[in-house]
């Protein structure tokens, strides 16, 4: 069986069981169904293929109790293997409203309508809602506040994992949200999560991602609603997978709305990393700000698209969006594009692009200071990446960061 | 002095760049507690010389040896020469945005202490003797905090070369002209901190194309460079003598005057 059977298979084995959510899985499958496993031709997809995906079959991950090896995990939180929460393995914090969105579902099953559907043109959205059963769901009460950051951690193992995550911040309210995504081995899986955002309101979001998993392939879809003079902050940092794609869409929805995405990726090997961000201002006087950066040694390579989509009302609206990327070797590559659409008329909005390689005088000049060459690379691409990674507000996670930074250039 | 073995010795260097010669047999010894100027015009290789000596990418040695305490330097890289004891001030430094002066420095302190078998001073102990060798080359502590070179003034630079010799105490220094872009007061300042190194196990190889500096770096022994060749050496009344006539002098003169 390839990918598209499998999944055929056990969606129609989840749909047998019926209950509430069955007509928007339904509509999930369907969608998947007519669009199938990207492929090049296709525009948002022209420098990932996929069909190492398509040819690799990953049977459904189910609830379990299984034992994992220690799981990488920075503070309490909730645990997730394959998809599905861990009770057994997670520490809830006090005084949060927050639980498994399967939980929640049990609750209050039209939890998911009106802010499920997939829209068009993304596949793999379509495909988690097909299987939207488990994930982590977080409603922050009108003008409360998160007294810790929330950490939720995504294991998975040799299975397809579609983890559907939701965070509501209310009007007024302030969160912090950290998802980490790893492996429990190092034996290939799936993983296709999607965490679905509201941002109230007056409200703040600050949401990390880190992907370090093994050699998985790995899709992750951020979309987030942000709210009048709302503020959403998304870090996207990824090292690990075989193959990556992301989707960071912010939508400025709300008038004064605030939007930064800053990204980060260190990869090597063969690894592939494709991040696909879309700013959409709908409202007037919005701001985003993006920054992405991309180290690639070996013969990794990466994508780099941002769009940003200024709609006709959207007057005063300020965007702001730059990539960098550093090559460790000629046979690292990179594609990097601005995708500007724009229909307001007052409005400022620039970008830029660049791609180098570490700077030979510099490299030169610290190693007659007495730094061993891998600790001079060890410097200067810390320098590089210093403004993304500088950006990460909480030390564990600019901690993380620095150690996949000394463990990926061995300095 | 008891043992008088030399720092260093060159023998015949060549070498090239991109298939041209620069370096045309290059002889040239350099004593424990020495000071030597080397001077000649632009383009004669003096810079060529001093990267060289301190590993730089891009130079093929064509032929000869150089000997640093007894070892074959150019089979080292460049970090093992900095751990050997070479130092290399630049001509032109180089800026390295994001990175930070102390902490740069302090890496480059450690390394060098790492290759010596010594244990890595910690945050505090580094900024003790930063702060101190700060205050001798009258360095503004801020300058510590700062990127490395990035946005520093022509002068800052250079003293910035300077202040990092003198955290780092190597055996050999080389200064690429390290005069040049200095105000009067910052060379004074520049030439105390040299001359506050010197020893007599410490040697100093100092390029420059001014005498002024020579009043303040008083050395033993001056050289001309010309075409990748020392054509001239004396003592300290050779740099005089050139200040007054230029190099065309040299060339009516008989050579061989070594
Ligand atoms: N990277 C390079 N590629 C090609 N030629 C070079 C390179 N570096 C130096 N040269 C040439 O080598 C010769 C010697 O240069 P070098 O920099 O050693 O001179 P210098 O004596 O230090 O001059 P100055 O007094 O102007 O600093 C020059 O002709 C120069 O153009
Ligand atoms: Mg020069």
């Amino acid at each position: 069986m390839n990918a598209v059977e499998t999944f055929q298979k056990d969606f129609e084995a989840l749909d047998r069981a019926g209950g509430p959510l069955q007509r928007l899985r339904r509509a999930g499958w369907d969608r998947f169904a007519a669009h199938g496993i990207p492929t090049t031709r296709e525009e948002a997809w022209r420098f990932t293929d996929l069909a190492p995906l398509a040819r690799q079959p990953f049977d459904l991950g189910r609830p379990s109790t299984n034992g994992i090896g220690s799981p990488p995990s920075l503070a309490p939180g909730l645990v997730f293997v394959d998809g599905h929460y861990r009770k057994d393995l997670s520490v809830l914090p006090d005084g949060v409203h927050v639980s498994s969105l399967a939980g929640a579902l049990r609750e209050d099953p039209r939890l998911m309508e009106g802010v499920g559907a997939p829209g068009e043109g993304e596949p793999f959205v379509a495909l988690n809602t097909a299987f939207l059963e488990d994930g982590a769901f977080l409603r922050v009460a009108k003008g409360s506040r998160l007294p810790a950051p929330l950490h939720l951690l995504f294991l998975g193992t040799t299975k397809a994992a579609h983890p559907r995550n939701l965070y509501l911040i209310e009007e007024g309210a302030e969160a912090t949200v950290v998802e980490t995504y790893a492996s429990a081995g190092d034996t290939p899986h799936l993983t296709n999560a999607v965490s679905d955002i509201r941002v109230g309101p007056g409200a703040s979001l600050a949401h990390y991602r880190l992907q370090v998993e093994g050699p998985s392939f790995h899709f992750g879809a951020v979309r987030a609603r942000v709210g009048k003079g709302a503020r959403f902050v998304s870090n996207n940092v990824v090292s690990g997978g075989a193959l990556t794609r992301n989707d960071i869409t912010g939508s400025l929805d709300g008038e004064g709305a605030h939007c930064t995405l800053n990204g980060l990726y260190v990869i090597r090997g063969t690894q592939h990393v494709d991040n696909f961000t879309r700013l959409e201002h709908r409202m007037p006087r919005c701001e985003s700000h993006e920054l992405y950066k991309g180290v690639l040694d070996g013969r990794a390579s990466g994508v780099f698209t941002g769009r940003i989509h200024v709609f006709e009302d959207a007057q005063k609206t300020d965007a702001y969006q730059a990539s960098a990327n550093l090559l460790l070797t000629d046979t690292a590559t990179v594609d990097s594009q601005p995708q500007l659409e724009i229909y307001a008329d007052d409005v400022k909005c620039s970008h830029g692009s660049t791609v180098g390689q570490l700077d030979k005088d510099a490299l030169f000049y610290l190693r007659s200071r007495g730094l061993p060459e891998a600790a001079a690379r060890h410097v200067l691409v810390r320098a590089f990446a210093g403004d993304v990674a500088d950006r990460l507000e909480i030390q564990a996670v600019r901690e993380r960061v620095d150690r996949i930074l000394s463990e990926r250039l061995g300095g | 002095m008891k043992d008088r073995k030399p720092l260093l010795e060159i023998r015949n260097l060549r070498a090239r760049i991109d298939e041209k010669p620069i370096l045309n047999g290059i002889d040239l010894v350099i004593g424990p507690g020495e000071v030597h100027a080397i001077m000649g015009p632009n383009g004669s290789g003096k810079s060529t010389l001093a990267n060289v000596l301190a590993g730089r990418e891009g130079y093929e040695v064509t032929d000869g040896t150089v000997t640093f305490l007894g070892k074959d330097l150019l089979g080292l890289e460049p970090d093992k020469r900095a751990g050997e004891g070479v130092f290399l001030a630049f001509q032109y430094p180089v800026e390295i945005p994001g990175v930070n002066n102390s902490y740069f420095l302090r890496a480059g302190l450690n390394a060098i202490r790492q290759y010596r078998g010594m244990e890595p001073l910690d945050a505090v102990d580094f900024l003790k003797l930063a702060k101190e060798k700060a205050r001798l080359l009258d360095v503004d502590d801020a300058f510590l905090s700062r990127a490395v070179n990035a946005g520093f003034s022509g002068g800052e630079k250079k003293r910035n070369e300077i202040f990092q010799m003198a955290v780092l105490e190597p055996r050999l220094a080389v200064l690429d002209e390290t005069d040049s872009g200095l105000d009067i007061d910052a060379l004074k300042i520049v030439a105390h901190g040299v001359n506050s190194l010197r020893s007599p196990e410490r040697g100093f190889l100092v390029i420059t194309h001014y005498q002024r500096l020579l009043n303040h770096i008083v050395p033993d022994f001056v050289h001309v460079l010309d075409k990748g060749r020392i054509v001239r050496s004396g003592g300290k009344e050779l740099a005089l003598e050139l200040e007054e006539k230029g190099y065309s002098w040299l060339e009516k003169e008989p050579a061989g005057a070594r």
